[in-house]
């Protein structure tokens, strides 16, 4: 990436940003509205400095499990989407339990989810609904990407009497990298999403509340600003993993990838 | 005889136009939004709706339900909806400290059914005992009643479990305690174990807030009192009808309607537990009728709730929040 497209990278969506804020902030004043039907985006930051004690550390919780659940989303994904791409006749039986799991709603299983894993460990309860709610983009986008190998290569590789190692980390493990990364773009902010509403259908972990517990107490004592402070942080999240993601993603394809090299 | 007719169909459209006029106007259109489902705990609106109570009022009133997961509480600050149906006064101290403007104007039940459970035959017998007991319990009442549990009776918070409105985990554990409502839980309880729980009142351990409390907002107190009254009055009566009527199927029939989950068992069990508790007319709700509110009552509640942590000393006046404008006149005693 050169500094030119740096810029328009960073400087682009700041300059909305600032735009959309500013019209936010504008029209609430303009309007009269009152904060308990939306604050302003200065009511919104000063809300977050003032209430930092708190919100501070619920952020820190949140933000624990939405990592370990991308995690485990993505050493489970990859490894389910190995044996997906092992054979077909696996896959064919599997696939349709993983989408199972991807669309039946949390808020109904949740509680019994909480049964299963032992109500005392609610963290681990929270980890299982969030890595459910995540790890189906990554075994979906590796298992493409592990059947997608080019079949001319496939052939090379037969005829040189390749080793299972070397037909993995040169061929396959190249193939499939561009549509793991991809899978990996939705999971890691499913992942935050799946970490919110896991707390949600599981009840706070007592002493360690996260920022579900704070937008819920929020929305109880009708704390209009405090809730926009909790969801601006969850925004925060999901904007930095999102560019996090596509650094990532840059760097490992940026040599190789027809994707990346466009963008030198 | 031509001006006859003229006349006639003068006098006929005149009639027909302060006919269509006072229609118009005779009845004014509200929206009641409550706090659950269509449950009989919501019964007198619903009987009041049914049997024509609101209509004679000159209201035309349309119920909007709440449920699991449905916040219906910024539409009355947001003027979408007139009245609303309150859990208890917590929310109504957060409205006033949030400077909403909005108030109470009558306290439907004197005593909150919030209750915990045990099984029947599980090893937690008194009250005291609920405090080693895992317990099943909803964020909201984390937030809430449990505060003020852990103040005044030290229940650890360790000791608090999920609760998403599932009886599974509870009937899963002989040991584990929970939340209900004291005129449902034990008969859904009893229909999937074959045994009632044992019930533990909160307001029979000190919690003294009003329940099903109805709230509105300032602007219309201020711009028609005589509409807020009415919708009181109403619903008062709608409520004496409920509790005392041998037979209130038009109001049941529109509750099953809006909660088809809703069965004549629950309906039946719900009904005589209000009246055996004495939810609506205990105290000086007796005497000053359904809805009666009791200022010094609002404020030793406020008081537990600060020293439970919920509010700091003085910082709201727990008076404002509610108005005994509208309450407190006799209505529907005999």
């Amino acid at each position: 990436m050169n500094e030119r497209s740096l810029w328009i990278r960073i400087g682009a969506p700041a300059l909305v940003g600032a735009l959309l804020l500013a019209a936010w902030e504008a029209w609430v004043r303009y309007a009269e509205l009152p904060k308990y039907i939306l604050p302003t985006p200065s009511e919104v930051a000063s809300t977050i400095v003032a209430q930092w004690a708190a919100l501070g550390p619920a952020w820190m919780v949140t933000l624990k499990t939405m990592l370990v659940a991308l995690a485990a989303a993505v050493v489970l994904g990859v490894a389910l989407a190995a044996l997906f791409a092992s054979s077909r006749i696996v896959e064919t039986s599997l696939f349709p339990y993983a989408v199972m799991l991807q669309v039946t709603p949390l808020v109904a299983v949740a509680p019994f989810i909480v049964i299963w894993i032992g109500w005392e460990r609610v963290w681990l309860t929270q980890l299982v609904c969030a890595w459910i709610v995540a790890f189906f983009p990554i075994l979906s986008n590796t298992t493409m990407g592990l059947r997608s190998v080019d079949p001319g290569l496939r052939d090379l590789f037969s005829l040189y009497d390749a080793s299972r190692w070397q037909r993995l980390r040169l061929l396959l493990a190249p193939s499939a990298l561009p549509y793991f990364l991809s899978g990996l773009k939705i999971s890691a902010n499913l992942a935050l999403v799946g970490a919110v509403v896991a707390e949600f259908v599981t009840g706070t972990q007592v002493d360690n509340p996260g920022l579900a517990s704070t937008i819920f107490t929020s929305q109880l004592n009708s704390d209009t600003p405090l809730m926009f402070a909790a969801l601006s942080l969850i925004s925060l999240t999901g904007i930095v993993t999102f560019f996090a993601m596509e650094g990532l993603s840059h760097l490992l394809l940026r040599r190789w990838h027809e994707s990346a090299i466009g963008e030198r | 005889m031509k001006t006859l007719l003229t006349i006639c169909r003068a006098v006929l459209f005149a009639w027909w136009a302060i006919a269509a006029a006072y229609g118009a106007d005779a009845a004014d259109k509200v929206t009641l939004a409550t706090n659950w489902l269509a449950q009989p705990e919501l019964g007198g609106f619903y009987q009041a709706v049914a049997d024509g109570t609101y209509a004679r009022h000159g209201l035309e009133v349309t119920i909007k339900p709440g449920g699991p997961l449905v916040n219906n509480r910024p539409l009355l600050a947001f003027g979408k909806i007139d009245f609303l149906i309150g859990t208890n006064l917590i929310q109504p101290f957060d409205a006033a400290k949030q400077e909403i403007p909005t108030k109470v104007v009558a306290a439907f039940f004197q005593k909150d059914p919030q209750c915990l459970l045990s099984h029947a035959d599980g090893p937690w017998k008194t009250w005291d005992d609920l405090k080693q007991a895992p317990l099943l319990m909803g964020n909201a009442g984390r937030q809430t009643f449990f505060l003020w549990l852990h103040d005044a009776y030290d229940f650890p918070r360790a000791n608090l479990r999920p609760y998403n409105h599932s009886l599974a985990p509870f009937l899963n554990d002989p040991r584990a305690a929970m939340q209900g409502f004291a005129t449902a839980e034990p008969e859904r309880i009893r229909e999937a174990a074959g045994k009632e729980p044992r019930v533990f009142l909160l307001a029979d351990h000190g919690w003294n807030s009003y329940s099903t409390v109805l709230e509105t907002r300032n602007d219309l107190i201020a711009k028609n009192p005589d509409l807020v009254q009415r919708f009181v009055d109403a619903s008062i009566v709608g409520w004496n009808t409920y509790l005392d009527a041998e037979d209130t199927d038009a109001a049941d029939v529109l509750i099953k309607k809006d909660n088809p989950s809703m069965t004549d068992g629950l309906i039946k069990f719900s009904r005589r537990k209000m009246g055996e508790l004495e939810l609506l007319r205990a105290g000086e709700a007796k005497k000053l009728g359904i809805g009666a509110i009791d200022i010094e009552r609002v404020k030793s509640f406020y008081a537990k709730m600060v020293a439970a942590g919920m509010y700091q000393e003085g910082e709201i006046d727990p008076s404002e929040a509610v108005t005994v404008e509208f309450v407190n006149k006799g209505v529907g005693v005999e």
